[in-house]
């Protein structure tokens, strides 16, 4: 069978995959947000009263006088349609939930790529360096920072690098993705790539010096995982049979780990890729409340306070949408590199 | 150490126990072992200072009983006050005293020298019996004050009957700060509200007529706090003694999510795995989808719909846990279900229940230490993140997370004590938690042994 068509084949089942994982996820969704408490709208406001406009609002928006498998059926139909809803909370009644979601999703989604840069770079050259000298001294500090980093509570070391580089150095700004009024305005509402369309580096550079600190943090969490995965990776590639060959044609060790063992080491590192989004995202959540960016895991938690049913839910799907795309993405990514996984 | 290695001959070599306990005294050199060692180490002391927090903690974590706000640690920090009186007598007259309680520019004015007035009620509301300084802080405006006439302040500290030689203040247009702290030996009481009392008099050189305008009066004082080992936090509360009590909030929802995860996960993998078919596969196909979703947010939804409290928490947080047993438990069914022993056992006519209780699941058993450490390390993570976010337990309760969300905006003033320990506390339970796991891993898991030889 030839190469392309193989991998065709397997991107298609792997999509054909992702379909009942986005309905068992949003099944999930409802579940918990409609048929576990009872009534949701009473759920939310835990033991006071609602106003009745409230209750009327979810009434008419989550269909909450009909049977549980009309309400199933219609919040299927509504999500797969992309029908987000209006919101009926107190911070945004009215407004369709969309709206706030699509403005709120560039801040996350350029700390969510900030944060992957920082931690692929420092996790796998820390995993390189430790695997490559194994039983090191090296190899121990790199290990230890593997396992420390990876439980550091986010919250705390971004309060920790505020406290550093914020208050007492004054190095970077520590809160907010800009400060003063001239925010640009562009197409992807990422600050960083705004300014860069315009072609103003000063902004660039602001909107930089405002992403390096949430970014570092989430990043230097998620470092952990690569870390230790490219090392025990590393371990076993340098001494596989093609880097043993490589040296017996007498390819300098340099050139050996960073041409042979290297490479092979990353492969599966790709494939485990898809499920550190899911803790990206859970750590988007805390950065973002820690250094006050207004992603959507702050509409989240503000659509929580406010007792917003619809927004919660909106939310709660976009979520799991992003999540099953990207582990679709990069289990096909992962099939092209190492043909293996295909079979 | 022979009487432990006797000890250690009762526990079989190839029992539950034995299997983790034998590696872990016989490698304790090793660098897996040390690690195990340390985090069995950390989670014992932190068992203790949960058990014992009401005997080792120095203040009560919840209601702070003096009011020291944001006390540096390891310090006596001084505390200083400043306050105006709150009561007013005499026959001062022209224009009411009360204006002399704000320095507003506008002042107090007596027009003759034979006018006294008596002021106390200072809510100096010193705390503890270590007073560094005490003074009294006057500010006589310029204009309205005529050349010749001078503030005197008498001073008592006995509720107005006994009085000091009247302080003479001469200097106009500027704050006068004059120390009371050699007039006798103060104590909080002579501070009271009721007892410290001033006797504000008008002194002239030479003709008795003519204006004074006092603009303030204060009195100040500067005291010592108790000694905290960690400081205080932005309401009071001794940070060590919340950090002691939430050891115990952080261990309990640990112990709940952990244990219930357990308790549903492992069975269910068990079932799955041994039986295979449709079932399993439909059970894969949820269990990996909500693997793949943020777990601190699936808490959050449940939490914030289950209600706040420590049970309801722990059940939050077993959600996330949940998939994780699924998983492992079924892939150990799965490679045992193929060994020689189950064969054989299936061979000479075990029934299913004996070969998956008996055979199966006492060797999958020993992969549970390794992965309920990491997942307890993990729970007490999300369980803190929960409380950041305002999604965990109630607000007195003291919790590191919560501790640390009241805490976070006092970092942008620099007061970085109050949060910094809560969560040192937690980096150090899950450390030492995460060490037991990898550790053990090293230690149980055979081919990384036989890797290492």
């Amino acid at each position: 069978m030839a190469r392309g068509h193989s991998l065709l084949a397997y991107a298609l089942t792997r999509m054909a995959l992702a379909v009942p994982m986005l309905l068992i996820l949003l099944t999930a969704v409802f579940i918990i947000l409609r048929i576990l408490p009872g009534d949701p709208v009473l759920a939310l406001w835990g033991g006071h009263t609602p106003p009745p406009e409230v209750v009327e609002a979810a009434r008419q928006q989550l269909g909450l006088d009909k049977p549980w498998y009309v309400q199933y059926w219609n919040y299927m139909t509504d999500f797969l349609q992309g029908k987000f809803g209006i919101s009926i909370g107190e911070q945004y009644r009215g407004t369709p939930v969309w709206n706030q979601i699509s403005q709120r999703l560039p801040a996350t989604i350029e700390l969510s790529i900030g944060s992957m840069f920082v931690a692929t770079v420092v996790g796998v050259g820390a995993g390189i360096v430790a695997g490559s000298r194994r039983d090191t001294w090296v190899d121990v500090a790199i290990r230890l920072y593997g396992t420390i980093v990876w439980v550091i509570p986010i919250f705390w070391l971004g309060l920790i690098f505020q406290l550093i580089f914020g208050v007492w150095l004054h190095w970077l700004p520590p809160q907010g993705r800009w400060t003063g009024t001239d925010i640009p305005r562009g197409v992807t509402g990422m600050y960083t790539v705004d300014a860069l369309l315009e072609g103003n580096l000063a902004h660039f550079w602001k909107a930089t010096q405002h992403l390096i600190l949430p970014s570092l943090t989430l990043g230097l969490v998620l470092s952990g995982f690569f870390t230790k995965t490219v090392r025990a990776n590393m371990l076993q590639t340098v001494t596989a049979d093609y880097s043993d060959a490589a040296r017996a044609r007498g390819v300098p060790e340099r050139r050996v780990i960073t041409r042979h063992a290297f490479r092979n080491a990353l492969v599966p590192v790709v494939t485990v890729l898809g499920l550190q989004f899911a803790i990206l995202f859970a750590g988007a959540v805390l950065t973002e409340r820690t250094f006050s960016i207004e992603g959507i895991g702050q509409l989240l938690l503000t659509s929580i306070t406010s007792k917003d049913m619809t927004m919660i839910q909106g939310v709660v799907v976009v979520y799991a949408s992003i999540i099953v795309v990207i582990s679709l993405v990069v289990d096909i990514l992962g099939a092209m590199i190492d043909p293996r996984i295909r079979l | 150490m022979p009487r432990l290695r006797r000890l250690l001959d009762v526990l079989p070599r190839h029992s539950i126990l034995g299997r983790l306990v034998h590696p872990l005294v016989e490698d304790r050199h090793t660098l897996a072992g040390r690690m195990a060692w340390i985090g069995i180490f950390i989670l014992l002391a932190f068992i203790f200072l949960a058990i014992f927090a009401g005997v080792i903690a120095p203040y009560d974590p919840v209601n702070p009983p003096w009011d020291e706000k944001d006390t540096p640690p390891w310090s006596n920090a001084a505390v200083p006050r400043n306050e105006s009186f709150q009561t007013w007598t005499g026959n001062w007259s022209f224009t009411s005293f009360r204006f002399a309680q704000r320095a507003d520019g506008v002042g107090a004015i007596s027009n003759g020298s034979d006018q006294v007035e008596e002021v106390w009620g200072f809510p100096l509301r010193v705390l503890r019996n270590d007073i560094v300084a005490v003074g009294f802080s006057a500010l006589v405006q310029s204009n309205g004050t005529d050349a010749g006439h001078y503030l005197t302040v008498g001073v008592s500290f006995d509720g107005g009957l006994t009085w000091s030689v009247p302080y003479e203040v001469r200097t106009t247009g500027a704050l006068v700060q004059v120390d009371l702290t050699n007039l006798t030996v103060w104590n909080p009481d002579k501070l009271a509200e009721s007892a410290l009392h001033f006797r504000i008099g008008h002194g002239s050189d030479a003709s008795p007529t003519g204006n004074l305008s006092v603009d303030y009066i204060g009195a100040t004082a500067v005291w010592r706090t108790y000694w905290h080992l960690m400081g205080t936090d932005p309401i009071g509360r001794d940070v060590f003694s919340r950090i002691l009590y939430g050891a115990r909030t952080s261990l309990a929802i640990m112990a709940i999510g952990v244990s219930v995860a357990l308790a549903v996960g492992f069975p269910l993998g068990l079932y799955s795995g041994y039986r295979g078919g449709n079932l399993d596969k439909t059970l894969v196909l949820i269990m990996d989808s909500l693997y793949s979703f943020p777990g601190l947010l699936f808490a959050g939804l449940i939490a914030v719909l289950l209600g706040k409290g420590v049970v309801n928490i722990g059940l939050a947080v077993t959600v996330i846990y949940v998939p994780l047993y699924f998983r492992v438990t079924r892939s150990q069914v799965l490679s045992a279900r193929e060994e020689l022993y189950v064969e054989a056992a299936r061979a000479v006519g075990a029934r299913p229940s004996r070969i998956v209780f008996r055979y199966i699941a006492m060797n999958v058993i020993v992969a549970i230490p390794v992965i309920f450490s990491l997942s307890a390390a993990d729970a007490i993570l999300t369980a803190a993140g929960l409380s950041y976010l305002g999604l965990g337990v109630e607000v007195p309760t003291p919790d590191w997370g919560l501790d640390l969300a009241g805490a976070s905006n006092r970092i942008g003033v620099g007061i970085w004590w109050s949060s910094f320990f809560p969560g040192l506390a937690i980096v150090i339970l899950t450390v030492g938690l995460s060490f037991l796991g990898e550790g053990l891993n090293d230690l149980v898991n055979p081919l990384l042994k036989k890797e290492r030889l």
